[in-house]
């Protein structure tokens, strides 16, 4: 198992020089002067060829190519992502708090995803074919099926502005997670709950649960054995979706203000602010390989025939 | 049965939980608040206020630094420069400096610190290029506390006017310079204006408070905040449930589309405040390759006069803007002038395609010649609020006269690179408006990231940027208007502007806040003048 994880581990280190690479040169694909789209970012009203050159220079990308990378690479490795083209600022200082708010976010989703798919997984399985399994399965897939930023906006009239009970943006106290959570969950949910029924009923057919109902262990212990087994694709698959909730919360922290990192990125890709979108990349490829192994890890444990290979 | 009964109470305790969440979110929701705070809405974050540079939100900057003039309809008033005393050749402007005047943080405003803020201006020459001011000055020389000379290269008109701009001429104190520079940024951001920021969280929201010993008097807001919300519902929503009490939209900002205002506007808690047009929404032709078909001045002039500004106006714009003829409105500087009108006449104008050979084929929708379709392309900005829809009308407008437009919508940085290497027939641009206009939009009327594909390849075109450069150092205003008649005219009769509307801020806000007015700049809004009742 140690081996295993440690094995899992060292191949992050050729995963994030193969990812700083390509990012790197696709970012730099870009047919745009970087300078001249930097020198309008920042507000200059006419740009100039001799401002153009200057700022090159000044930037460090009169520089070949190669050189650049190797630079930047070696800076990242110290942690320092370099300053924001835009707002000058060190990056790491900008992407921190961004990458907190955007964590949080993703945290109190998965969280409230979990619990909702678990719970309704359960009921729906408990309850197949009958009427709250077809009313939940139909009422989810209906509303996972509306975009994000459209109940979004529809929730915070209703609860925000007719019902004036919850804040309409921004962060600050929980309240403000209650929105955005409860928009971003329901589409996760539609998908997760499916997953944990689906798996929930198949081993409940399973031999192992009629020879402990035969047996006479109570149905208790028996739905416990049942969701222990039905629970790992659905682990795996949600260690996945917190990466993927990081970086697909742009719509969301759009509609609802909520200062995190896919505004910041967005934001980024239009002021080509390339030491944030290196940033950007680089961090949530690291996240995708880092939770991927806390998945097989979590499954490992659930699982000890898989600790034992 | 049990289990009927377990999912119930599981129910009823999520129930409980949001109904408890939503309780104190009302309690700490706050509706009392103080009438001396006003909280407005930006998309964008304030950024990097220092005024010698342009990354920050001029609306914040304006609240922090001032100007030695100040720029108004009937020309520059004073500010922090109380008169001023022009030498006879013109090229000498004596600033005497209102007394007692300090920066927030207590240093004081004098002769001194002009010059050091306009001396570290100048230090910066490309960044400012665009100002043609910064290629007068010669030198800021200190004549006592209170007195100071700025010494031009040679006489400039639009001195006072450039230096009462925010940017980059506003005064900020010495003591936040590094190194006496500001070109690398300053160490915080100290003016004399009405308001000081005292908190700022990048990216959620910044907070000013009045600056009580303010030369202006002081504010009656005492406690402006600036939240960053996307534009669009999300503003309007918060608007309506008193999150925040003040929301205004300019062409670089659009905080508030049509369908906002309309429904805003039958809303009678709030009010709806226009300000005087400002800047002018037009189409920019192409004119540096004379092989396309847009650059046959006859489709110019034919896709001028196939567009319905009035409906465009009314219809398209809910009447938030208003047709426009000329580049530059009637009430800037020296454009109050008689100029070639086309008004909407689509059989002019398919009088003026076809004088240039183009035919309607039976059964066609649009004109051809030589096989070839009479089509024109149109970028416009993706992230400009509405003017997609613009471009849609005039698409409906320019097929009733055959013309095929085809719409390519783009980021802002492959626009401003087609604008810059003449890769467009058509673009949907808008001019800088008063009090950049005319003199600033013009002198980039010859720069090559600007407008120079407009206007390289016109009939002496070189001529008319003489005119400009004349017209900006001429002493003689008669000499002044006349220079100015000459390129209006020559824009006008060349085409190769197409004004569509004028432009004006709209603010939106509950209607006990009053004195909501508006700054000749489109970027700049007075908080220090409003007050609640």
């Amino acid at each position: 198992m140690r081996n295993y994880i440690i094995r899992r581990i060292l191949t992050i280190i050729p995963m994030f020089f193969i990812i700083s690479f390509i990012s790197f040169v696709l970012i730099n694909l870009s047919p745009s002067d970087p300078v001249e789209i930097i020198l309008r970012a920042n507000g200059v009203p006419v740009v100039t060829e001799e401002l153009i050159e200057e700022t090159k220079i000044e930037l460090g990308l009169d520089q070949p190519f190669l050189v650049r990378y190797v630079n930047w690479l070696n800076d990242v490795i110290h942690l320092d992502f370099g300053k924001s083209y835009v707002t000058q600022q060190p990056v790491f200082k900008m992407i921190s708090p961004a990458f907190g708010y955007t964590m949080q976010l993703a945290l109190a989703n998965t969280v409230v995803t979990i619990m909702l798919s678990i719970f309704l997984g359960i009921i729906c399985a408990q309850f197949e074919g009958r009427m709250i399994d077809r009313g939940t399965r139909s009422f989810l897939f209906i509303i996972s099926a509306m975009p994000a930023f459209w109940i979004g906006t529809l929730a915070i009239w209703f609860f925000s502005v007719k019902l004036n009970l919850l804040p309409t943006s921004g962060v600050g106290s929980w309240t403000n997670f209650v929105l955005p959570t409860m928009v971003m969950s329901i589409g996760y949910c539609g998908f997760y709950f499916r997953m944990i029924r689906n798996s929930m009923l198949e081993n409940m057919n399973e031999n192992y649960v009629v020879y402990a109902r035969s047996c006479g262990v109570k149905e208790k212990v028996v739905v416990k054995h049942i969701f222990r087994n039905s629970i790992q694709t659905a682990v795996a698959a949600f260690c996945m979706a917190i990466p993927g909730m990081m970086a697909g919360t742009v719509v969301i922290e759009n509609v609802f203000a909520w200062p995190g990192l896919g505004r910041l990125c967005v934001s980024s890709i239009f002021n080509r602010d390339l030491p944030i979108i290196q940033a950007y990349v680089l961090i949530l490829a690291l996240s995708y390989c880092l939770f991927n192994i806390f998945g097989d890890i979590v499954t490992a444990v659930l699982n000890p025939k898989l600790r034992k290979a | 049965m049990k289990r009927i009964r377990i999912l119930i109470c599981c129910v009823m305790m999520m129930a409980m939980c949001v109904s408890l969440g939503a309780c104190t979110s009302q309690d700490s929701g706050g509706t009392g608040e103080a009438k001396t705070t006003l909280t407005t809405a930006r998309s964008k974050d304030i950024g990097d206020l220092n005024g010698h540079l342009y990354a920050g939100d001029m609306a914040a900057q304006g609240m922090v630094f001032d100007t030695l003039v100040e720029n108004t309809a009937d020309g520059p008033k004073a500010a922090l420069a109380e008169s001023w005393d022009i030498s006879k050749d013109g090229t000498v402007y004596t600033f005497h400096l209102r007394k007692g005047v300090n920066f927030t943080d207590g240093q004081p405003f004098n002769a001194e610190a002009v010059k050091a803020n306009i001396d570290a201006v100048q230090r910066n020459p490309e960044k400012h290029a665009w100002i043609s001011l910064s290629k007068k000055i010669k030198s800021v020389d200190i004549v006592d506390d209170n007195t100071v000379n700025i010494v031009l290269s040679e006489p400039y008109y639009p001195i006072l006017t450039e230096l009462g701009l925010l940017r980059p001429y506003c005064m900020m104190s010495p003591a936040t310079f590094i190194n006496g520079e500001t070109k690398d940024g300053v160490s915080a951001f100290v003016g004399t204006g009405p308001y000081k920021l005292t908190e700022h969280v990048q990216n959620q929201y910044a907070t000013f408070v009045s600056n009580d010993e303010y030369w202006g008097g002081e504010p009656k807001i005492k406690t402006v905040t600036f939240k960053v919300l996307p534009a669009g519902q999300t503003a309007q929503l918060a608007l309506q449930n008193g999150e925040i009490d003040f929301l205004y939209s300019n062409y670089s900002d659009a905080m508030l589309d049509s369908e906002t205002l309309k429904s805003m506007g039958t809303n009678k808690d709030y009010q709806i405040v226009y300000s005087e047009p400002c800047a002018t929404r037009f189409l920019m032709v192409n004119a540096s390759k004379p092989e396309t078909i847009i650059a046959d001045k006859n489709i110019k002039e034919a896709i001028w006069y196939g567009i319905n500004k009035e409906e465009l106006s009314s219809e398209i714009l809910s009447g938030l803007e208003t047709p426009a003829e000329t580049l530059f409105p009637s009430t800037a500087p020296y454009c109050d002038v008689k100029l070639k009108e086309r008004t909407f006449d689509t059989a002019k104008a398919k009088k003026l395609i076809e004088a240039s050979g183009w035919k309607m084929e039976s059964g066609s929708e649009y004109y051809t010649k030589n096989g070839e379709k009479l089509s024109v392309r149109i970028e416009y900005r993706t992230d400009v609020a509405g003017v997609k829809g613009i471009c849609e009308y005039l698409q409906s407008n320019l097929k009733d006269i055959g013309i095929e437009l085809v719409l390519t919508g783009e980021e802002k940085s492959a626009y401003y690179d087609r604008r810059k290497t003449g890769d467009y027939d058509l673009l949907i641009d808008a001019t800088w408006g008063v009090p950049y206009d005319p003199q600033s939009t013009m002198s980039a009327f010859s720069a090559p990231s600007s407008y120079l594909t407009s206007t390289q390849n016109l009939e002496n075109s070189q001529e008319m940027f003489d005119w400009i450069d004349q017209a900006l150092v001429s002493t003689d205003e008669v000499k002044r208007q006349e220079l100015y008649t000459k390129v209006l005219n020559k824009i006008q009769d060349d085409a190769c502007f197409i004004p569509l509307t004028d432009v004006q801020v709209i603010a939106v806000a509950p209607k006990d806040l009053k004195n909501i007015t508006f700054n000749q700049s489109q970027y700049e809004i007075p908080f220090e003048k409003m007050y609640f009742e």
